[in-house]
């Protein structure tokens, strides 16, 4: 018998548009990897392998601008991946495991539905809002947008992760005499953390690399690595951005092979 | 039994139970007024089809479900409204549900340390508990690394060790294969014993209880049919639900000729023979009853002149290894079924559509109520 998996590669053309889609996806990244390490200023031309770029990223001249902003987006970024994993966390159990209530379909709606919302209309809504309200723009205004729009990307693996637990697990705590504050937090609480650890490291992924909303709600002075690398290349690209593109693509790359084994443990100890 | 431990009271005492799942426009019924009593040290089954209420009532015995109406009494305290950590009663749920980020030690040891008892005792007791299911050298392992049997064998010890005054099984070896299901049967009976712990196990295999258990509540229907010992119900069931549900019944047609005190004669509507059935129902001359009878009472013999025996046709045989089953016609048209060993000297083999007669002895006959 040949399974589903030996089926698809004998369609025709299978193989190409799979290599093609490869290709599309990943050459333009392996190109500005490759670049972050020439040791010219021109950013097509090949003159040889060096680090000069990523000694200017961080002594150059623009190195405490970079400096700065990076800072600022690990501090949002954090900050934001833990708020916003709490409040799904909890939002999830209130819509998993709490009693039945009127509106809960379009609770869930609600819920997921920055996800679907086109950011920039976010963006000037949040903009908005700030302004009516007389908030001032600063580190503060890009937590808190944060903070909301990473809610759903940290509800979804927390909420999947919640609906495979049964209840029967609770139940069995409960009946060997465990209060519900114990349930949760030596039975329940352990379970989810696999979908609680993907939840948050998505939010932080989402926090650190918006630009968009953050744009909008920034003050002035104020910046991201996003929008700091923006105001950079708005006066022409030199292979020192590639060289923190390059930087922040293996940081991502850590972090999502981190979440990968994080989540494969759970799924072990099922 | 274990009369020097006697309690005044039973196990457990359910007063007039209902319980009713509200819905706007079709409430269920789930249990409807059920009252009985289970004993001290009892292996006490609910049996039933599924949805005969025997899950919600073990579920409203261990706390995880509100009563509607009436009272459940742990050796005479109302229970009805303590949460199910505040009863010592413990539940072997039908998924083992093991703690999976626990060892197996930890998984039974849990209650304890949630009781508060001291860690030396925590240590022996669970030790002891992990030596009863013969799992002593697992203690390290985790829950992902056990057979299913040994999943369900751990989950017994987690809820025996905290030393509850009443186990619940909720119908633990559904999940096994048929083999380790009849081990564990005996295992079960064997720990009970050894224990003295009540045990309330729910089923709606009729072969687990009636190998397994003291006493049997069969349910249906949201209310209890028959209480009692295996044989009780197996050879004087008081109605069809029960005889059905048992077993295998045959269940023939009578008029009631005679009414005695302790017995009851009457004709069968199959050939007009009469017979005399122990009973201490009484009946009105003239009524129209069930009678039961097993098929391994029945015998079948080639044609015989004999007054008493029915004559019917084979219309089917099928062969089940010890014994034989056969579908018999009856010359008034009734179907009933009857079974012989497969012996050796079983003489001459009967055929389809062999002509035969069909002997009901007399004792084996039971008189049913609607």
């Amino acid at each position: 018998m040949i399974n589903a998996s030996e089926r698809i590669r004998w369609y025709p053309g299978f193989r190409e548009i799979a290599l093609l889609c490869l290709v599309i996806l990943y050459a333009p990244l392996i190109i500005v990897m490759i670049y972050s390490f020439n040791d010219s200023p021109s950013i097509t031309v090949w003159k040889g392998f060096s680090f000069v770029w990523y000694e200017e990223v961080f002594t150059g001249p623009e190195a405490e601008r970079f400096k700065q902003a990076t800072v600022n987006s690990l501090i949002i970024a954090v900050s934001a991946a833990i708020t916003s994993t709490a409040i799904a966390t909890a939002s999830a159990l209130a819509m998993i495991r709490g009693r039945r209530f009127r509106g809960q379909a379009m609770t869930f709606g609600l819920i997921n539905l920055p996800l679907m919302v086109p950011e920039i209309v976010t963006a000037v809504a949040t903009l908005i809002f700030f302004a009516s309200i007389g908030f001032d723009r600063g580190i503060l205004s890009i937590l808190l947008a944060h903070i909301v729009f990473c809610i759903p990307f940290a509800y979804l693996p927390i909420a999947a992760r919640l609906q495979g637990i049964a209840n029967v697990y609770e139940q069995v705590a409960r009946d060997l005499y465990a209060t519900p504050g114990q349930t949760f937090r030596l039975i329940l609480f352990p379970m989810m953390l696999p979908g609680i650890l993907s939840g948050f490291l998505l939010a932080f992924i989402i926090s650190l690399d918006d630009f968009i909303i953050t744009n909008f709600v920034k003050g002035a002075g104020v910046e991201t690595l996003p929008t700091a690398i923006f105001g950079a290349v708005k006066q022409g690209i030199k292979p020192n951005i590639m060289a923190i593109s390059t930087l922040m693509l293996v940081a991502s790359f850590l972090l999502v092979t981190i979440a990968y084994f994080i989540s494969r443990m759970g799924d072990q100890r099922k | 039994m274990n009369t020097n431990k006697s309690f005044p009271s039973p196990a457990i005492d359910i007063v007039s139970v209902t319980k009713i799942y509200p819905h706007r426009t079709h409430p269920v019924t789930a249990l409807n007024d059920i009252s009985f009593a289970i004993k001290d040290n009892e292996f006490f089954t609910l049996l039933g089809p599924s949805g005969c209420g025997k899950t919600t009532l073990l579920r409203m015995i261990g706390g995880f479900e509100g009563i509607t109406k009436g009272q459940i009494q742990l050796y005479g305290e109302d229970i009805s409204t303590l949460q199910p950590n505040q009863r010592p009663i413990n539940t072997v749920f039908q998924q083992y549900a093991l703690f999976p980020h626990f060892t197996v030690f930890e998984n039974v040891a849990f209650g304890l340390k949630r009781l508060g008892r001291d860690q030396a005792f925590i240590k022996t007791q669970t030790e002891s508990m992990l030596e009863l299911i013969r799992m002593a050298e697992f203690a390290d392992r985790k829950p992902n690394q056990l057979s299913g049997g040994q999943q369900q064998r751990v989950a017994l010890a987690r809820a025996l060790a905290p030393q509850p005054k009443v186990l619940l099984l909720d119908e633990p070896l559904s999940a096994l294969d048929l083999k380790l299901r009849q081990a564990m049967r005996e295992e079960l009976k064997d720990i009970q014993k050894k224990t003295g712990i009540t045990f309330i196990f729910v089923t709606h295999d009729q072969e687990e209880a009636l190998t397994m258990s003291d006493r049997i509540a069969v349910m249906s229907n949201g209310e209890v049919q028959q209480i009692g010992t295996a044989t009780d119900i197996y050879d004087h069931p008081v109605n069809h639900f029960v005889a059905n549900f048992i077993g295998e019944a045959n269940i023939l047609k009578a008029k009631v000729s005679k009414s005695d005190k302790n017995s009851i004669t009457a004709i069968l509507a199959a050939n007009g023979g009469k017979v005399t059935i122990t009973s201490d129902v009484s009946m009105k001359k003239g009524q129209n009853i069930s009678v039961m009878i097993r098929p391994e009472r029945i015998q079948i013999g080639k044609i015989s002149r004999a007054k008493s025996a029915l004559n019917g046709v084979i219309q089917g045989i099928s062969y089940l290894g010890t014994d034989t089953q056969l579908q018999v016609i009856l010359d008034d048209g009734e179907s009933i079924i009857a079974r012989q060993q497969n012996s050796i000297d079983a003489g001459t083999p009967l055929n389809k559509g062999d002509k035969v007669s069909v002997t009901i002895p007399q004792h084996a006959l039971r008189v049913l109520a609607d």
